[in-house]
């Protein structure tokens, strides 16, 4: 059997009959129905979603000893994060928390995009297909294929989803950013907070808006979620209605801006150095 | 410069030697969590390739018909390419290769910039001018022996909407429907647009059918239309309860039509209104079990309709019951092929690569040839042949009193 065939088997077939059923006992409305499978989906995934916001929870709350190792471990970039991981064991926090889940839900971007290509009837091919299934299953398509303002089986004309897909999942990454006085953890959260939602928001430009309105579902759920186990976190303001300042400045150098790089300095951008160089480099961990 | 293999492994050997110094760096980054979000976005990377890398984009490759015209046959390839050959000998006169500018699969960089036209419905031929409907939303008249298409509608890009079903010319017009609902007119000598009829509800994958002034043709909004084709206003509809994506079949006045809610109809071409439905009632003893996806034919006052479920039923066009001979023939594999008549056979094939012939005297049924592969195509037939291009987008010719095939590939090998 082909990999082609056995996702079809275990993934396409079961998820294209359950959208076609449930579209059916919802009034025939696609859009509703995948708000609905999105829905499902979160509720599978709640208690790996909930594991991962309780480290985020966790990671905040530890920002004052991250703070306190900073301090302590400034001149050695490598001691301080072994320090970090294994504050970071101690306290049960993951790093890859905040991936796990995304990882998971690969597989369902997936199928959903074909599936909606399948029972939308926009290649003959695939929709031919349709008709060796159940009889349930094909008796109740072609689905209709709008919802609101969307053709389901198509990119939103308008730029709406874009938006909103775009907007939720800033949000969402606001909600878990934590100010730190390590710059270079405040550069590159500040890279993931903007990157993710701009990613997201062009590959919805592209790709059929049935699947951005999972996107957005699940985004919306996220946040709720989010909202009561960590409360607001980086989109609160502070006392004084000001952002929360960091309590250095991220400026991506050492404080003593014009020393010149010794054979021990491992905080080189990657982009500065040139491959010659960081061949000379001993980065321990050898 | 290094070539082949010693080549290859110079270049992997740099690769490394580039690459390995920034893995290093990565691998020790100070910042915890540096790593897992570098996979998340080589992930989401590959997750904007996957379409087009991994065939998941589910490329159109189109299933041309077969035409034949003054000892010429026409056919679309897979490959996008118009070929004509000799019905007698097989030898290639012309082949014209069509290529889009946009792809149809993938997102970036994995499906090529211009891909090969796909094309579903059969080519359509007056005089020395072939007219082809693509996939992608445009329509290109081209000249016997000649590359260059002697016009393209739209002059520039694309209708924004696919063309699944046939072109057909009728008194110096060209007739096509597109996926959005519209059914046109064009001007055969130049491709201007004659008129437009946006009446239709929803997509039409199934190819006009003329008669008189009146057009036919379904569409997925339930709907049969007839539409005057001076003008493009709507005579009358006729609504079913599934979607319509045969091509109909005029006779002696009545329109017969298969549906998606496994009916087939017989209507009256000037009022609209049905003459018959078969199986008449749910209490019927025979009962189709799936869609009828394929065109009809009608021999001696006998209307033959293919079903998805693997069977060719037998219908008396005037009464809509079944004939006294045989209520059906069972193939066992699904028909998406419109049949034809030759003689008094009727000639119709499975999906999984059988072609039969059905005689009409004696209801017997026989097979003709096993192709072993999987047949969409709608048949043609001509001079004692049935021509059949299949998945594999191999052209046979069968010869329908012995059996004989030739086969022909039309994409490159």
């Amino acid at each position: 059997m082909a990999i082609g065939d056995i996702w079809d088997l275990i993934i396409l077939s079961p998820m294209i009959n359950v959208l076609i059923v449930v579209s059916h006992y919802l009034g025939g409305s696609f859009g509703l129905t995948i708000i609905f499978l999105t829905i499902v989906i979160r509720a599978l995934m709640y208690p790996l979603t909930m594991k991962q916001l309780k480290a985020t929870k966790a990671m905040q709350s530890m920002q004052a000893q991250m703070q306190e190792l900073q301090k302590k471990y400034s001149k050695d970039r490598q001691q301080l994060a072994q320090e970090r991981m294994k504050l970071m064991k101690e306290t049960g926090v993951n790093p890859f928390g905040c991936v796990l889940p995304l990882l998971i839900q690969f597989p369902v971007w997936i199928a959903l995009y074909q599936s909606i290509i399948r029972v939308l009837a926009v290649a003959p091919e695939d929709f031919l297909n349709l008709s060796s299934g159940w009889e349930m299953v094909f008796s109740q398509v072609p689905l209709e294929s709008t919802f609101l303002w969307l053709d389901l089986a198509a990119p939103d004309r308008f730029m709406i989803l874009p938006i909103l897909v775009g907007g939720t999942m800033w949000v969402q990454q606001k909600m878990t950013t934590t100010t730190s006085a390590d710059p270079r953890q405040q550069a590159q959260s500040q890279m993931m907070l903007w990157m993710m939602p701009l990613m997201f928001a062009f590959l919805t430009m592209q790709f059929p808006s049935g699947l951005a309105l999972y996107w957005v579902t699940s985004n919306i759920i996220q946040i709720v979620m989010q909202y009561f186990v960590t409360g607001w976190g980086g989109l609160r303001p502070s006392a004084d209605g000001k952002k929360v300042p960091a309590e250095k400045k991220s400026t991506g150098r050492a404080v003593k801006e014009k020393a010149p790089l010794s054979a021990d300095d491992i905080s080189a951008d990657i982009v500065e150095t040139s491959p010659a160089r960081e061949e000379e480099l001993d980065y321990g961990n050898n | 410069m290094k070539t082949g293999c010693m080549g290859t492994f110079s270049l992997i050997n740099r690769m490394k030697r580039c690459l390995y110094p920034r893995w290093k760096v990565i691998k020790n980054h100070p910042v915890p969590g540096f790593k897992p979000l570098l996979l998340l976005l080589v992930l989401l990377l590959g997750m904007m390739l996957l379409p087009g890398c991994f065939g998941m984009a589910n490329v159109p490759k189109g299933w041309s018909g077969v035409v034949v015209v003054d000892e010429v046959l026409f056919v679309f390839s897979m490959e996008g390419k118009l070929v004509a050959d000799n019905v007698t000998d097989g030898s290639r006169l012309w082949e014209v290769q069509l290529v889009e500018s946009q792809s149809s699969g993938g997102l970036l960089g994995c499906a090529p910039a211009s891909a090969a036209v796909a094309v579903y419905g059969s080519p359509a031929v007056s005089g020395n001018i072939t007219y082809i409907g693509g996939y992608t939303g445009k329509v290109y008249a081209l000249v016997f022996n000649r590359d260059e298409p002697r016009w393209v509608y739209p002059r520039e890009g694309y209708l924004g909407a696919a063309i699944v079903g046939g072109l057909v010319v009728h008194q110096d017009e060209v007739y096509l429907a597109t996926s959005d609902g519209m059914v046109m007119a064009l001007n055969a000598a130049d491709g201007y647009r004659e008129w437009v009829c946006d009446e239709i509800g929803d997509k039409v994958w199934s190819t006009p059918v003329i008669e008189g002034n009146t057009l036919f043709i379904g569409s997925f909004d339930n709907k049969l239309y007839a539409i005057d084709i001076n003008d493009g206003s709507k005579r009358w509809e006729f609504e079913t309860e599934g979607a319509i994506v045969a091509t109909p079949l005029v006779y002696d006045n009545t329109v017969y039509f298969g549906s998606f809610d496994r009916h087939i109809y017989a209507v009256d071409i000037t009022s609209g209104e049905q003459v018959w439905k078969f199986p008449s009632s749910e209490e019927d003893e025979i009962i189709p079990g799936n869609w009828f996806w394929s065109k009809p034919v009608i021999y001696n006052g006998v209307l033959y309709a293919a079903c998805l479920d693997g069977k060719v039923y037998v219908i008396d066009a005037t009464s809509g019951r079944s004939t006294a001979g045989v209520d059906y023939y069972d193939l066992g594999s699904s028909i998406s092929s419109s049949p034809v008549v030759v003689g008094d056979l009727v000639i119709v094939a499975s999906e999984e690569g059988i072609v039969y012939a059905l005689d009409t005297g004696d209801y017997q049924k026989r097979q003709l040839a096993n192709l072993e592969e999987k047949i969409q195509a709608p048949l043609a037939a001509a001079q004692g042949m049935v021509f059949v291009h299949t998945a594999k987008d191999v052209l046979h010719t069968i010869d329908t009193e012995t059996g004989a095939v030739r086969s022909f590939t039309l994409s490159n090998e």
